[in-house]
């Protein structure tokens, strides 16, 4: 049989319950909106580098599970967040994306609020004087969890989540001393809309058997000496980070090696990997640091935000190499990123068309790099928080089938 | 040879021409030897200039020869260029500024605004023809799906 007919092509998989995910988790909105309250409204997320907000009374705009949100650096040179709402009539306070204030005062009514969300003025305050609750003292911004490591800046909109270093464990510890040694600095932002569900987009970055894919992964990657050898550690909360790889940049026409200008801890073009639970990832590639997270939006509407690091000490030439580096692989015309858009699309068509049922993530490889048990594991965490399994969201398989 | 506005805008319409038809051959035909190729955008988050490529001849002639072998957004791109400004320099140099609009054509046929911009451009002189010397693409657009493997 080299075809399948309607009947066999939509039948369950017949692989084990979970090696396989139904096109449901990516494409029906009810599984979207619960993603939002159970998985982005209690999990920790990074939103921003702190070297976008270096000064005190820097802040930056974000937006997390659909509410936009305040970065800002208070006087006392500490970062925290704040909902971007104003506790008089709601209004943004902050419609810039970045700016510098010592307070920030709401254009609407003139409301002002400090560094650590406290109101400091009330536009006349008399006229609340019959009102024993509409004081400065009681008017201050709603907090948001928040916490920097290795620089960056990660928040939860849940007051009960756990610790975040709990909640990573020791996930960062590759990170530590390449970001932890010397402060680093982003020099780019870009964003990409993506016609995909956010997590089709955070499976490119553990699902690495579609590097054959891409002509520069199979080049200087796939074809590296100790790819294959190399081991995914997976940690119970569904984050996962893989064992360095000295990559051969030299494969692919026209590229130099990456033996100099290296981040502090690494070897010559090395490249490493951390994915966080839900949606972020960080990639070290020997010079430069790509940071990448996304902004769900609908089921099949995500925002891909993704930044590039250098160390800011760098001087004008060090800079532009780490730049070139970057661009090279990650840049908006860059030989990679771009690829892995059209990879997800793709699969987002077939998904969202119900053309394509399930997605398999079946490769056993004695946890190599392109081994699907990092697959696995995210989706089930995911099930865990969603309380639903990611192969049969709706439970519609019976228990012989399963 | 002394520089022609008309000519200066023939060269800038040329070269799109050939960047719309992928002829990268007969782009850096009309470009110097020392050619140097710029790309960059501005960052309302960062408050900072991005660069997004910035490549010398040898590494964008490289850079060309190995667009056939990526995966690429299918369909075509049109360079829309007007040009608004020409400084002569000298009898050998001029600056170009010109506002460029590229509009992606999906294999379907529906056309969309890929990206709004600038190019500046230095035009030189080499063996008695027009070249472009630089060309320093500065992008409005920052928002891309999905991004591009081939020069602006």
């Amino acid at each position: 049989m080299t075809s399948r007919t309607k009947q066999q092509w939509d039948e369950r998989p017949d692989l084990p319950s979970d090696h396989f995910v139904s096109a449901d988790i990516y494409t029906k909105q009810d599984i979207f909106d619960e993603e939002v309250t159970k998985l982005f409204a209690k999990q920790w997320k990074f939103v921003a580098h702190e070297s976008e907000l270096p000064n005190k009374g820097d802040f930056r705009t974000a937006e997390h599970a659909g509410k936009p949100l305040i970065l800002y650096r208070g006087q006392d040179d500490v970062v925290r967040c704040f909902y971007n709402a104003c506790s008089h009539r709601g209004s943004l306070v902050v419609t810039e994306p970045r700016g510098n204030a010592k307070y920030l005062t709401c254009f609407f009514h003139l409301w002002s609020f400090d560094g650590k969300g406290a109101c400091t003025n009330i536009t006349k305050p008399d006229g609340y004087d019959a009102c024993a609750t509409v004081t400065k003292d009681k008017m201050g911004l709603r907090e948001v969890k928040c916490v920097v490591r290795l620089g960056m800046i990660f928040i939860t909109l849940d007051d009960q989540a756990e610790e975040f270093d709990d909640y990573v464990g020791d996930s960062l510890n590759q990170l530590e001393e390449v970001m932890g040694t010397k402060p680093m600095e982003v020099f780019h932002l870009h964003r990409v809309n993506m016609n995909a569900n956010w997590k089709q987009w955070q499976e490119t970055n553990m699902e690495l058997y579609h590097e054959w894919g891409h002509v520069v992964n199979r080049t200087t990657s796939v074809a590296a000496s100790g790819y294959h050898e190399r081991k995914w550690s997976i940690h119970p909360n569904g984050h996962g980070w893989l064992e360095p790889l000295k990559v051969d940049y030299g494969n692919y026409e026209g590229w130099g090696d990456r033996d100099n200008l290296l981040l502090p801890g690494l070897m010559p073009a090395e490249f490493r990997v951390v994915d966080l639970f839900p949606n972020t990832t960080v990639i070290v590639r020997g010079t430069t640091v790509r940071i990448d997270t996304t902004i769900p939006i609908a089921p099949g509407v995500t925002i891909l935000e993704q930044r590039g690091l250098g160390l800011k000490e760098d001087s004008a030439e060090d800079r532009r190499t780490r730049q070139k580096h970057h661009n090279q692989f990650w840049g908006p015309l860059g030989r990679n990123l771009s690829e892995d858009v059209i990879f997800v699309d793709a699969v987002a068509k077939a998904n969202f068309s119900n053309t394509a049922k399930w997605g398999i993530f079946a490769r056993h490889e004695n946890m190599g790099a392109q081994d699907d048990e990092i697959m696995r594991a995210y989706y089930s965490v995911w099930g865990k928080w969603m309380e639903r399994r990611a192969n049969d969201p709706y439970g519609n398989m019976t228990a012989a089938t399963e | 040879m002394s520089m022609d506005k008309e000519d200066i805008r023939q060269l800038i319409a040329q070269s799109c021409l050939c960047l719309d038809e992928e002829d990268y051959d007969g782009f850096l035909q009309i470009c110097s030897s020392d050619f140097t190729y710029f790309v960059k955008a501005f960052s309302p988050d960062l408050g900072m200039e991005m660069v997004w490529m910035d490549h010398d001849h040898p590494e964008f002639v490289d850079m060309c020869a190995m667009i056939p072998k990526h995966v690429r957004m299918s369909g075509s791109i049109s360079r829309h260029v007007n040009v608004s400004l020409i400084t002569e320099i000298s009898d050998r140099n001029a600056k170009v500024t010109s506002k460029i609009l590229l509009v992606h054509t999906g294999q379907e046929g529906t056309s969309t605004i890929l990206a709004t911009g600038k190019y500046v451009d230095q035009i030189t002189v080499e063996s008695n023809e027009l070249r472009i010397k630089a060309r320093n693409v500065s992008l409005e657009t920052r928002k891309w799906n999905p991004g591009l493997h081939v020069p602006i």
